[in-house]
């Protein structure tokens, strides 16, 4: 009697797990209850982070000054060529949007983006995906892109409040659209598995692509913002026996080094010395992430520390002409005219 | 009984050893690691399964599966239903796991972890997943080795005498 009973018991709960998996890989309904459990777990994660942080703690107070010195030049040196090339960039930015007014076509934003931090705490090894430390309380929604300093790394797939886990661009189930940079067409890369290694699928034989090109998002499908590398094509092989190229390529993106990565938000304001003279709204991507809190993320104040503490609207309003306009722009308008 | 529930352990020494073992798991080793990833959770559960089979069964098998698909923001319910089966089964079979010496005992632990490892992969391939990485595939064999660590740490210094 007590056997059967430890039986149905075994079974009800083999049945719960099973509806569960169902529920979590079909629906979305289970993201709450994900989030909110995922809570409790949350110290566990930070206690296993300790001697990971005292290690980098003790070699922090390890660095000799000469060494100090010789980062904060080099640190410099970058800086200034970075801002040089963001002076040209100003410039290219103002240009493109008053030729795409002339041409009547949508305006590009720029993105906002936060810094995370890739914390290498998962229970598989060698899976196409990592966990970060922003989450829902940091206005981390699913399907959101995750760029790092060279270029695109994945998107995220899954939310607690306080963390997130992204699915790397190599992960066999993600297929992002990208376009040719050099003539701009469009095509698909695909997740091989291996961390080196991309798939770009279904592209005729006689397509022009060949090895170094570099493909960046396309924009299409609404989860990518337009313009971020993506890879490099590193070979491309005709089979004659098969309708398609055998094309790989290499990610842009350094997939296993990289520590913090970048949280975009496609089309939101990034910064207020970047804010373009006049700003249309931009369509807000299909994953809503209202739709996951109920509530609206995207306008809370001081999420990043750049904005300096104002909580600028995610979308301004259109035709709200911004008295703050760089100098190249003047330079800009003294070539045109 | 030889090694049954007449001395009780206290839950909260079950709980503790789950958060520990839990945490061994998700160790951020890095790629060091590499092949060598015992479940440290599978060990403690098919432990406490085995020798207190009168509490510990496929329930906290459900639980502490539930707590590894939380750590693992994968699909929920994944590593839950695996340890479910592993709960159950070495419930099943503890009487006769309990008598036998410490080398056999390893064997049986690995076959049940595979079982464990088999329910995951099947899962995934219903679900049209990426197919198990090669360490969770060895994961039985490097639990295995662990067992007789986790006999040593769980059982009581009295107790272990009679081995």
């Amino acid at each position: 009697m007590q056997h059967s009973g430890v039986n149905l018991r075994f079974l009800v709960y083999v049945f719960v797990s099973v509806l569960i998996i169902n529920m979590d890989a079909h629906t979305h309904a289970l993201a709450p209850v994900r989030a909110l459990l995922g809570l409790t777990v949350a110290p566990l994660q930070e206690l296993v982070l300790v001697p990971r942080r005292f290690a980098e703690w003790v070699s922090l107070r390890a660095i000799s000054e000469s060494e100090l010195l010789d980062k904060v030049e080099d640190l410099q040196a970058a800086n200034l060529t970075l801002s040089a090339r963001l002076q040209r960039i100003d410039g290219l930015d103002a240009e493109n949007r008053r030729l795409r007014e002339l041409l009547s076509a949508s305006r590009r934003g720029l993105d906002r983006v936060m810094l995370a931090e890739i914390e290498n705490i998962s229970l598989e090894p060698f899976t196409q995906s990592v966990l970060v430390n922003k989450g829902l309380a940091d206005g981390v929604y699913e399907g959101q892109p995750v760029l790092d300093s060279r270029g695109v790394m994945g998107q995220v797939v899954r939310t607690s409040y306080l963390k997130s886990a992204v699915s790397l661009v190599t992960d066999p189930g993600q297929t992002i659209p990208v376009m040719l940079e050099r003539n701009g067409l469009r095509a698909l890369t695909s997740g091989t598995g291996s961390r080196q290694l991309l798939d770009v699928p279904f592209l005729d034989r006689n397509t022009d692509i060949r090895r170094g090109d570099l493909l960046i998002t396309s924009g299409l499908g609404g989860r990518f913002p337009y313009g971020y590398p993506v890879a490099i094509v590193r070979e491309v092989t005709v089979d004659v026996n098969e309708p398609f190229l055998n094309i790989s390529a290499e990610p842009v993106a350094r997939l296993g080094y990289s520590r913090e990565v970048l949280l975009a938000w496609p089309g939101a304001e990034p910064d207020a010395d970047l804010t373009p003279v006049d700003v249309q709204p931009i369509p807000q991507p299909p994953v809503s992430p209202t739709s996951i809190l109920g509530g609206s993320i995207l306008t809370l104040p001081g999420q990043i520390p750049e904005s300096g503490g104002e909580s600028a609207p995610a979308i301004l309003p259109q035709s709200t002409p911004q008295p703050a306009v760089s100098p190249n722009q003047d330079a800009v308008n003294a070539t045109r005219q | 009984m030889l090694l049954g529930s007449s001395q009780s352990r206290s839950v909260w020494l079950v709980a503790f050893s789950f958060l520990v073992a839990a945490c061994l798991d998700i160790l951020p080793v890095g790629w060091l690691r590499g092949y060598f990833q015992p479940d440290w959770v599978a060990l403690v559960l098919i432990y406490w399964c085995i020798h207190d089979p009168d509490r510990y069964g496929a329930g906290i098998g459900w639980l502490s599966g539930l707590l590894m698909d939380l750590l693992d923001y994968g699909i929920l319910g994944k590593y839950a239903l695996g340890k479910t089966v592993l709960g159950f089964l070495a419930n099943k079979i503890s009487l006769r796991l309990r008598v036998y010496p410490l080398w056999q005992q390893c064997l049986g632990v690995a076959v049940l972890i595979f079982v464990d490892v088999i329910v995951h992969a099947l899962v995934r391939f219903l679900l049209e997943q990426p197919t198990l990485s090669i360490a969770r595939w060895l994961t039985p064999l490097s639990s295995m080795v662990m067992w007789p660590l986790v006999v040593v740490i769980l059982t009581p210094r009295a107790r272990t005498r009679r081995y």
